[in-house]
């Protein structure tokens, strides 16, 4: 299956043009995929140095927030606990 | 990402997705949503189009997992037993994560291949008639508007996007787009032999618009489902009350068997939105002279001439025979380049490893005019 539900158009993701910004803190794959020649993008750049500076940061609990599942009720994040767990974000488009 | 989930949570490992604010309404002729209802309704969408085993979480209305993540619209977590992050990335890397797990739990070893799962992604709805209503061009790049739907027992089944250019941004002087969009996840449609949609606005004080109403085109094919858009003239930045938009139109479901009049309000306040996301199928370049692809910066009267980095179907095409690094006609896994590995599994419809050129055109041709078919 592919990278992302929420990214860019598929001719967009395959022309790699914002994936080449991608801070990635544990494993350093912007500048791996920078240094591969690929692209950089305004857009790409801005969303990550966006990103770099907000949200949660590597050793910090989950965000405090309430969201719901699929049926809606609602769901508490920091109920996450006791096990791995992988969180993706993303939409339709 | 659906084979990591596949292997990696016998050994315990969660995984969630959280459905958050379109990145890109529009695409496909999905569009955002106006109350939770709706937004869970896409939910659902989601889950019947890509058969996925994630368990779905929903953003609320006002983004607040969204804006504190960090509003990357792709982002991707590893959260530890006592709840910490030990991994975050921008984008999600299924390829990164998968290397993640092994050093958090165990390698899992032959990796499943995606063709052993046999998903089954489902193309978007298509109710009506496409492509019959010319998209409106809009001049340079556009930031959405704050809208605020007024209280309905009727559904929103067209939808308000309203957005400035940046010459108003900037000087107060442009274009506000107006676009009704119908939303696909109540399998609706206009009615063309009814009156066609029509919309009038107040603007407040301080601001003129021009022009106040407007009527959309008479359409020979009795139903359609493509936006009708108006391109206004805008002046005005000193408003302190919101515009205001009264539209009607006439909308059908042929599996419920109604057509109905409908009468909706609008508030638009003059403030950009930050969740409103990026239209960019919108946006994307009409096709020129000379270059039916359309891609950027193609040359026009100069056809099969195409400069790499292109949008266009020749475009995408070459660029994904460039990984063909030994010339045998095929491109296997390892020839693929990172992003390619990514759709590999898509576009080898015979599962037999490699990628012909056959089923490259066949990936492009069913991938439509602006596919982003989700993907988990």
């Amino acid at each position: 299956m592919l990278r992302t539900i929420c990214g860019p158009i598929l001719v967009v993701l395959l022309s790699v043009t914002v994936a080449a910004a991608q801070p990635v803190n544990r494993d350093g794959q912007g500048a791996k995929r920078a240094a591969s020649g690929q692209r950089v993008t305004s857009a790409g750049k801005r969303l990550a140095n966006e990103f770099s500076g907000k949200g949660p940061k590597i050793g910090d609990l989950l965000p405090d927030v309430t969201v719901y599942d699929a049926d809606g009720k609602e769901f508490k994040l920091r109920q996450v606990k006791g096990h791995y767990t992988v969180i993706v974000s993303g939409c339709l488009t | 990402l659906e084979t990591v989930c596949h292997d990696y949570a016998p050994k315990g490992v969660e995984f969630f997705y959280v459905y958050k604010a379109l990145a890109h309404p529009e695409t496909n002729g999905y569009v955002t949503p106006f109350t939770l209802a709706e937004r869970l309704m896409q939910v659902k969408e989601a889950e019947r189009r890509l058969g996925s085993k994630f368990t779905w979480l929903c953003d609320t209305m006002s983004n607040d997992l969204k804006h504190a993540l960090g509003n990357a619209p792709n982002s991707e977590f590893v959260v530890d037993p006592e709840g910490k992050i030990v991994v975050r990335r921008l984008w999600s890397d299924p390829d990164q994560l998968r290397k993640d797990l092994a050093s958090l739990v165990g390698a899992v070893d032959p990796p499943t291949p995606v063709s052993a799962l046999h998903l089954n992604i489902v193309p978007p709805p298509k109710v009506a008639a496409r492509g019959v209503v010319p998209r409106l061009k809009v001049p340079g790049p556009t930031k959405p508007l704050i809208i605020h739907p007024r209280e309905s027992k009727t559904p929103y089944y067209a939808k308000l996007r309203a957005e400035v250019d940046e010459g108003y941004l900037k000087t107060g002087k442009g274009k506000l787009y107006i676009g009704f969009h119908m939303d696909p996840i109540y399998r609706v449609h206009w009615n063309n032999l009814a009156a066609p949609v029509h919309f009038e606005l107040t603007p407040p004080r301080g601001v003129a618009i021009t022009p106040t109403s407007g009527d959309g085109p008479k359409v020979k094919e009795p139903a359609d489902i493509d936006p009708r858009e108006f391109l206004l003239d805008i002046e005005g930045k000193e408003a302190t009350q919101p515009i205001q938009l009264t539209v009607r139109y006439f909308a059908c479901n042929d599996d419920e068997g109604w057509c109905r009049p409908v009468t909706q309000t609008y508030t638009i306040d003059l403030a950009v939105d930050p969740d409103g996301g990026w239209a960019s199928a919108r946006h994307r370049r009409p096709p020129s002279k000379g270059n039916r692809s359309g891609a950027r910066g193609a040359r026009p009267g100069r056809p099969g001439v195409r400069p790499p980095g292109g949008r266009g179907p020749a475009q995408l095409m070459a660029r994904i025979r460039a990984n063909d690094k030994n010339h045998d006609g095929k491109i296997t896994r390892d020839e693929a380049s990172p992003m390619l590995k990514r759709f590999f599994d898509r576009i080898d419809a015979d599962r037999n490893g490699a990628i012909t050129r056959e089923e490259v055109r066949e990936f492009i041709k069913n991938r439509g005019p602006s596919d982003s078919t989700p993907r988990p």
